[in-house]
């Protein structure tokens, strides 16, 4: 008998069921697989080698199983498992023949779509909830705080399902047919990687200083990565020199998780209202929505035709501003063609198409010339010194990135002087030119990149150049760079200096009694400005090595506490560090501590201080 | 039973339905025809509430079919190309069918299996033959006990043997159930022998609909021989057709077969013969010119 519920029906419930065991079987299976099974076999393994009955076979047991929680805790399967969901249950949309069958059959829209979509629900979260409770006798023995974990992959687990299956019901409402769904899914999921890339791409090609990086993807709109990055149980070690000093098990996002899946639950909802209003004589059709297709072909257009014209700008090494835009107006006249094939299914273009599509080429061509001519790339922003924790300097050939967090007006500088000498130094080739890069780390979390080339006799950049060094050289930057602001309570963990050797330079360790006395002494030659961190343009640019001193001591810390060193500019979602490295030219000034190398026995005597051309010469 | 009033639909532009107005009496077999591409499924998936029409309305005892199960629960639908779930076999099929529809008899499906002895009930259906998958949709479709069988051509592409069976099996549903039926072909032929009421469709729009009785009585073919020249056609008859051998002549006249005899007889012939009109040569001679198109469903 048919459901007196409007929006549900058992037999079409019960129906789904049956013929999508298969994936709700192997689904099941492969959760058991990861997480039952693995403890299981966690359980098995150690009680070969501890004792069974033992503290220590009882905390390692505990530690893998939280660990296990807590690797499984992520949205990667949900991914797979929403899209092939979604495709299985509405898959009578995207083929005439069952599409006119099904809805001739006594049942409505409503009561079909809601029937499916609790149907796709249950079968996601039927296998969690079968692994979970399987799980939970076999965890309960040795870790109850495993339970707690469990309680929350099961939470999480729910939480990602529920949106990537909104996600796909709702991409899949958009497309005629199943390849579209597909690709239309990818889409959707890489959409806000694929136009922040394009836009940083852009960004690079036309403004002056912006430099080619990668987007910050760590963003909701991505998805797949925010959830990664964002949510999820975490298993924090740390270690010491007798092994594993401490393990902390941390919970992050569930409340980002609750926000993604209420999103997938309105997904669901705005999916009902495009089902509603979706005119079934679509069926193979690559967009099924009428209003989307503009969306879609313009879409493709512009985007195809950015990136294109980026990857031909790049392959054929134009900087010309005009070619780009050429090559860009035809690139999207022929993408957005392709994209209303698509759509119409047909190799016939018609003039109207056609029309459109130099009209988007043109609009976005426009928009991109009075963008640039109106510096719209962002080329002119210069940081407020307030807002900045730390900025990182890093060049080609310098021994060290260099930051500076109490003191970022010597960067300012350089980053001003570079805008107002942009005519002299803009187009500047890269040979012969040495190439600084500003990395801004900012209090709000973002990142401000920028990459200045300075060409060799060039007046104003061999000035600016200058200008940066003498600032950048005051012995507190040094320190503050090399050794960071806890410098005077760091732990050493490593040091060693790099001797001649007869045919080359290797490294000699500095025994651990003696860190003391060699950092003091660097300390000393730092605060006697002997110690610099950036020497005269002309040996980065020249960079022959020969005249260079070939000694270098190299230090590795462990810091007091975690802070931005030099190395934060790799980083940008963790800033703070708790090791440091510093690598030291030793020259002749370095007076102090060359004194005290040879009194620890690394150095001989001041003649051990070579360059590189007396090696190479022996060598 | 089914009324489709003033309907119009496009497609990307293209009218596929152009004020479309069609009536299917209750308890009569509709046979609705014409050449491919004249819009017979898609007013057929219309009737069954698959497409959305643009404008005008479609009743099925006298309530919109579009989005309303408990008129749908009133038709069984068999489309040209019957759908099965994948994996499914017969049993499977009639459990789902009995979950949809309130009205499905179980004791008539077990009743009807010996119409279908070819057909394995446990056999994945879309493992059957095409014939034998129709066989099962006719089953299936007729244990629901419908008031109304929409059929898209429902026996194109099957051997003539198992066209019989088909055509069987629906003349029996609807002697025995008085149930209304609905059915398209490309082939006037085919819905000769069975159809109260035929439609002729072309372009999106039927050109005429009658009953068998209205169409029969409003054409007469009469074959005369005269001794001389044929003489003039009596005032009041109007001549459609003629088709002269010697002195031996074939007329097709609008208008009663007795009414037409009686007048031709006050001219005297020498041999005068009423003959039986076909379906296809009726509705040659009543669209006349109308619509040259009309001529592929009959030759």
């Amino acid at each position: 008998m048919q459901s007196k519920i409007s929006f549900f029906n058992k037999t079409i419930f019960f129906k789904n069921l049956t013929q999508y065991w298969l994936i709700e079987l192997g689904y099941t299976v492969l959760n058991l697989l990861m997480m039952p099974v693995v403890i299981l076999s966690y359980i098995s393994e150690y009680g070969r080698y501890y004792d069974v009955n033992g503290q220590e076979y009882a905390n390692t047991i505990n530690m893998n199983i939280k660990d296990t929680i807590a690797g499984n805790t992520n949205c990667l399967l949900a991914v797979v498992m929403g899209i092939l969901m979604a495709v299985a249950l509405f898959h009578y949309m995207y083929n005439n023949r069952s599409s006119n069958m099904i809805h001739a059959f006594p049942v409505t829209r409503c009561e079909l779509y809601f029937t499916n979509i609790i149907t796709g629900i249950v079968m996601l979260i039927l296998p969690i909830i079968i692994t979970a409770s399987i799980s939970a006798p076999i965890i309960v023995n040795y870790s109850t705080e495993g339970l707690r974990l469990l309680a929350y992959w099961v939470l999480f687990e729910i939480m990602y399902s529920l949106f990537f299956f909104g996600l796909a019901v709702f991409v899949g409402m958009f497309t005629g047919q199943t390849i579209g769904a597909l690709v239309f899914y990818g889409i959707f999921n890489l959409m806000y990687v694929g136009v922040a890339t394009i836009i940083k791409g852009i960004e690079a090609f036309f403004g002056y200083g912006l430099s080619a990086e990668s987007p910050d993807v760590n963003y909701p709109l991505f998805p797949l990565y925010y959830l990664i990055e964002n949510t999820g149980i975490n298993s924090n070690y740390t270690y010491d020199d007798t092994g594993l000093s401490s393990y902390s098990i941390e919970i992050v996002g569930v409340k980002t998780g609750i926000a993604f899946a209420v999103v997938g639950l309105i997904l669901l909802i705005v999916a009902y209202v495009v089902y509603i209003k979706r005119q079934l004589e679509t069926v193979g059709d690559w967009i099924t929505v009428s209003w989307a297709k503009p969306f879609f072909r313009w879409g493709i257009g512009i985007g195809g035709g950015t990136i294109s014209a980026l990857i031909i700008t790049s392959l054929f090494a134009t900087d010309s501003e005009i070619v780009f835009v050429i090559e860009m107006f035809i690139c999207s006249i022929i993408y957005f063609m392709l994209a209303q094939m698509l759509i119409l299914k047909s190799f016939k273009i018609k003039k109207q198409s056609l029309i459109e599509g130099c009209a988007c080429a043109l609009v976005f061509s426009i928009i991109f010339i009075v963008a640039d001519s109106c510096g719209y790339w962002r080329e002119n922003y210069i940081p407020d010194s307030s807002e900045i924790e730390a900025v990182c300097i890093r060049g080609g050939y310098l021994d060290n990135n260099i930051v500076l967090k109490n003191n970022p007006e010597a960067a300012l500088e350089f980053h001003e002087n570079c805008l107002v000498a942009k005519g002299e130094l803009e187009g500047a080739s890269s040979e012969n030119s040495f190439n600084m890069d500003l990395v801004y780390l900012m209090k709000d979390g973002k990142v401000v990149r920028r990459s200045y080339l300075l060409p060799e006799g060039n007046e104003a950049a061999e000035n600016i150049f200058k200008e940066l060094q003498t600032a950048i050289n005051e012995p507190e930057i040094v320190l503050e760079s090399l050794c960071t602001e806890y410098y005077k309570d760091n732990t050493i963990t490593s040091m060693s200096c790099s001797v001649r050797d007869g045919d080359g330079m290797v490294p000699k360790d500095v025994s651990e009694k003696n860190y003391k006395e060699v950092y003091d002494a660097v300390i000393k030659d730092i605060e006697d400005g002997n110690i610099v961190l950036i020497n005269d343009l002309e040996d980065y640019i020249n960079n022959s090595g020969d005249d260079t001193y070939a000694n270098y001591l190299s230090i590795n810390f462990h810091l007091t506490k975690p802070t931005v060193t030099n190395d934060s500019l790799y980083y940008d979602n963790s800033r703070y560090l708790s090791d440091a490295y510093a690598s030291i030219q030793l020259n002749p000034d370095c007076k102090n501590t060359i004194e005290a190398l040879i009194d620890v026995g690394v150095l001989a005597d001041e003649s051990d201080i070579v360059k590189w051309s007396d090696v190479t010469s022996e060598y | 039973m089914i009324a489709v009033n003033n309907v119009s639909k496009s497609f990307g532009g293209v009218k596929a339905l152009n004020h479309t107005n069609m009536h299917v009496p209750k308890g009569s077999i509709y046979g609705l025809v014409g050449p491919n591409g004249a819009g017979k499924s898609t007013i057929i998936r219309h009737i069954t509430g698959v497409y959305q029409y643009d404008e005008g309305e479609i009743l099925i005892d006298g309530k919109p079919v579009y989005e309303n199960a408990k008129v749908k629960e009133k038709y069984a639908y068999i489309p040209d190309d019957v759908f099965y779930f994948l994996q499914a076999n017969t049993m499977d099929m009639m459990k789902y069918y009995k979950g949809l529809y309130p009205k499905f008899d179980e004791a008539l499906f077990d009743k009807l299996k010996v119409c279908f002895p070819e057909v394995d009930p446990k056999a994945n259906i879309r493992n059957l033959s095409k014939g034998m998958q129709k066989q099962v949709a006719f089953w299936l479709s007729i244990s629901t006990r419908p008031e109304l069988l929409i059929l898209d051509e429902p026996v194109d592409g099957l051997d003539p043997v198992m066209r019989r069976q088909i055509w069987s099996l629906i003349m029996s549903d609807v002697a025995e159930f008085g149930t209304t039926v609905l059915v398209s072909s490309h082939n006037l032929r085919e819905l000769e022998d069975v159809c109260d009421y035929v439609g002729i469709m072309n372009k999106g729009h039927v050109l005429v609909e009658r009953s068998l009785n209205d169409l029969q009585s409003s054409i007469t073919k009469i074959q005369v021989a005269f001794e001389s020249e044929m003489p003039p056609i009596p005032h009041g008859l109007e001549l459609l057709h003629k088709v002269s051998t010697g002195r031996v002549h074939t007329l097709i006249l609008k208008g009663e077969p007795k009414e037409a005899e009686m007048k031709l007889q006050t001219l005297d012939p020498l041999i005068m013969d009423v003959l039986p009109l076909t379906l296809e040569e009726i509705f040659i001679y009543e669209l006349g010119g109308e619509d040259y198109a009309v001529k592929d469903i009959i030759f």
